[in-house]
């Protein structure tokens, strides 16, 4: 047995260098590369395959909701069914590569839908690099409830997003922001909740009362918000499973407001308003034992974690105007990191823990951008009239935010930037929209 | 002891009376009223206009000039006595008969002067030397290197003048020199007989030269062959060593590694030589793929910069690029350098063709392309 091992190896050998010294045969030449372009990917995605009876509409719906989900995050580019020269009926057949390259197609996914007698939904990919003419990754299938055809085409494309661009996908989400109805001076604002796309929306409040600042918890299953149900700001924490609401410190003589979830979900930064003074404190929220992390005279608001939990950044207006600071979670000195003109607000932490995305107000004008840790390579994204309250994508790779127009017509609406400041788009909302927060990629 | 007191009385009186009289200035006035200026700082251009083009106004106080007296002597206002009186103008006389026909024989008798009619015809000065001649080229055959007319010849510099006085004496104290020569006294002049040089060297040193390769050999367009890895020692050298030969020959698997490592020594001897090749032809080979290497998935991604690939592949004479595109460095690549592997590689596959020399290439080539994500305007601020 150990002698045919060897044998094999040693044959083995032999072929690999016998090829070698083949291809050495000609003359090498290295040359470094230069240019190269920025341009979304062509992708084809044909119809998936209904394997029964009852799947031909979901099959179509499941890969219309995949192209969507690619096609938003501008880095692919949807190559027209019109435009193909061959057809996938087998799912399990190797595609004739050749008349996807015809199409320019650089990437292929096939798909199947089938259903269950228990009703169970059952979708399955593959994806193909067809210039390479070979599967990247492996197929992958999942099984749920016809109900939720909508998440398992998000997981659909987050899988085929993270094997062509190597980060982790972000169609599985939601997005929790402030909806408005109404003239301009008696705006309604309620809280609403929807995928990252604009489906499945739901209210979670009346307009009874004024409500701002939603923010997930980590595992996207409870919303901290602020409300004036109790005639004053007042943070309130609300479980999106029993839809129970409370107010998050029992203390009516004093305003809480920009409240914000640490990354383990076990306390919540926000700031408190005492008289004239803002600080920032931390409340534990299985004690409700509150910490006080800024004791200066100036207005400290709108903390954000760091995501290790270690760090925070917050606005403070201690040197004049509203500057970004960052802090230990523990509090003490903090650290102003922003140094260029006009002033800074809503600063966020990116989930890759790389980047701060804020607001900024310069000349008159709106911005969200982005900076490094250290205040370094400031980067505006957009600008206009008021461009405000940014948030970040899961995978860090997108922010969203809302833009109000000028004007008594002026209402809010929210958009979203890619991180170098392409592929500018609107999110669908009905009616107005304001103050998105996103969550984490659905588990 | 009256003294002392008369005078210590006087004095205090004197100081009394002084100090009444004003004479020290014991309680001094109120401090001088400060006087505020504000001062203006402007820049230099803005003053030099000003001053250039405003008239000076001396920040002393000028007296205020007086006005003049609102009385003014009246103008001398013509009176009627004044007024112009009208004349007769003198009339002009007609003229007398005389004056009409006047007898000018009397003129007449008056000697005219002579006057020819004849010109005399002007002569031109004579010269009697010959006018000087421009200068003409030389006609040898040198025309092209005869200097141009209108330069003059450039005057000779003066010779360096040598002096050819003696020197002065050194002083009589002056230390002789360390080193010092013996005086060459004429003698009878060595006689060296003339040899025969001949144009051969000796058979003894003489050296043929004799090329080492093939004749006719096409001299190579590439670089000289890299020095050979030597083959590894095998890790059981010892074993090897210390067993008997007849034992390891008849053990298979050795033998066939040491096949394998003889095959890889001759694998090793043929290291790649390096193609020469052009800006141009290197230029044009970049620009095929250009177009085709996609950067948006690496852009935006923290630290992008360092996911630099190389990769490698064949190609055919004709420029055709064969499968399979492989990865050169990093060998294996893993997460996003496993997307900018993909990404270089479909830049490759999706060219298809590149235009290289077949006729420089033969053979074709291999290529390694280093892709560096940062190389170009792409980047972020």
């Amino acid at each position: 047995m150990k002698n045919s091992l060897g044998v094999f190896l040693a044959s083995f050998m032999l072929w690999a260098f016998a090829g070698l010294a083949v291809a050495q045969d000609r003359p090498l030449i290295e040359i470094d590369m230069s240019g190269g372009v920025i341009e979304p990917i062509p992708v084809a995605i044909p119809n998936f395959i209904a394997e029964n009876s009852g799947a031909e509409r979901l099959a179509n719906d499941i890969a219309a909701v995949v192209i969507n989900d690619l096609i938003s995050t501008g880095l692919f580019r949807e190559i027209p069914g019109t435009a193909f020269i061959s057809a996938v009926t087998n799912f399990n057949a190797s595609p004739q590569f050749e008349d996807w390259r015809v199409v320019n197609a650089q990437a292929l996914v096939t798909g199947a839908v089938s259903t269950t007698t228990d009703g169970q939904l059952v979708v399955k990919f593959r994806l193909f690099d067809v210039f390479a003419q070979a599967p990247i990754g492996d197929g992958v299938q999942y099984v749920g409830s016809a109900e939720g055809w909508r998440r398992m085409a998000h997981k659909v494309a987050d899988t085929i997003y993270s094997r062509i661009t190597g980060e982790a996908g972000y169609f599985d989400s939601r997005i929790v922001y402030i909806s408005e109805t109404g003239p301009k001076n008696d705006r309604r604002k309620r809280l609403a909740l929807m995928d990252y796309d604009g489906a499945n929306l739901r209210y979670l409040t009346d307009d009874s009362s004024i409500v701002l600042a939603p923010r997930f918890s980590p595992n996207a299953r409870d919303v901290i918000y602020t409300s004036y149900a109790n005639g004053l700001p007042q943070v309130f924490l609300m479980n999106l499973e029993t839809g129970r609401q409370s107010a998050l410190i029992e203390d009516a003589l004093n305003m809480t407001t920009a409240p914000r979830f640490s990354p383990d979900g076990t306390k919540v930064v926000l700031s408190v308003i005492e008289g004239s003074n803002t600080d920032i404190y931390l409340i534990d929220l299985n004690t409700r034992r509150r910490t006080r992390l800024t004791t200066d005279g100036a207005i400290d608001t709108t903390p954000s974690f760091s995501p290790d939990g270690a760090q925070i950044v917050f606005s403070s207006d201690r040197t004049g105007r509203p500057q970004l600071y960052v802090m230990s979670a523990n509090g003490g000195e903090a650290t102003r990191i922003s140094s260029g003109d006009g002033s800074y607000n809503t600063p966020v932490w990116s989930p890759r823990g790389d980047m701060i995305a804020f607001t900024k107000i310069k000349s008159g004008r709106f911005h969200v951008g982005v900076m490094r840790l250290d205040g370094s390579r400031e980067n505006l994204l957009t600008a206009s009239f008021i461009d405000e309250a940014p948030t970040w994508s899961p995978n860090g790779r997108v922010l969203m935010f809302f833009r109000e127009s000028a004007g008594v017509s002026g209402a809010p609406q929210i958009y979203s930037v890619d991180l170098t400041g392409r592929n500018l788009r609107r999110v669908d909302t009905p009616g107005f929209a304001s103050d998105p927060n996103w969550s984490a990629v659905l588990r | 002891m009256q003294i002392g007191t008369i005078i210590s009385g006087g004095a205090h009186t004197a100081l009394i009376g002084m100090a009444f009289l004003g004479s020290f200035d014991l309680w001094p006035s109120d401090p001088p009223e400060l006087r505020v200026t504000e001062v203006t700082l402007i820049r230099a251009e803005l003053f030099d206009t000003v001053t250039s083009s405003a008239p000076v106004i001396p920040l002393l106080d000028l007296e205020v000039p007086e006005l003049p007296d609102a009385e003014f002597d009246a103008p001398v206002v013509p009176q009627a006595d004044d007024a112009p009186v009208e004349t007769e103008m003198d009339e002009t006389a007609e003229p007398e008969e005389a004056d009409e026909n006047p007898d000018l024989t009397a003129l007449l008798d008056v000697e005219q002067p002579d006057v020819s009619n004849v010109l005399d015809t002007v002569v031109a000065p004579s010269f009697d030397e010959a006018a000087p001649s421009l200068f003409q080229p030389a006609q040898d055959g040198n025309e092209l290197n005869a200097p141009p007319s209108s330069i003059s010849a450039p005057i000779p510099r003066n010779a360096p003048r040598i002096d050819t006085s003696a020197a002065e004496r050194p002083p009589e104290n002056a230390l002789p020199g360390l080193e010092t020569t013996t005086a060459v006294e004429d003698g009878p002049a060595e006689i060296i007989e003339e040899q025969q040089q001949d144009a051969s060297a000796a058979p003894e040193s003489s050296t043929e030269i004799t090329p080492e390769g093939q004749e006719n050999v096409a001299i190579s367009l590439y670089a000289p062959v890299t020095a050979a890895k030597p083959p590894r020692r095998p890790r059981n050298l010892r074993v090897i060593v210390e067993e008997p030969e007849s034992d390891l020959q008849e053990d298979p698997v050795l033998a066939a590694i040491e096949q394998a490592e003889r095959e890889a020594a001759q694998a090793a001897a043929q290291q790649p030589v390096l193609a020469e090749m052009s800006g141009q032809e290197t230029a044009s080979i970049v620009s095929a793929f250009s177009p085709f290497w996609n950067k948006a998935n690496l852009i935006g991604q923290p630290g992008f910069e360092q996911y630099v690939v190389i990769i490698e592949f064949n190609v055919t004479s004709t420029g055709v690029v064969e499968r399979p595109v492989e990865p050169y460095e990093p060998s294996n690549p893993q997460g996003l350098f496993r997307i900018a592997y993909d990404s270089a590689r479909r830049a490759v596959l999706q060219a298809g063709t590149i235009p290289i020399n077949s006729a420089k290439f033969p053979d074709g080539l291999r290529i390694r392309l280093r892709f560096d994500p940062a190389s170009g305007e792409i980047g972020l601020n």
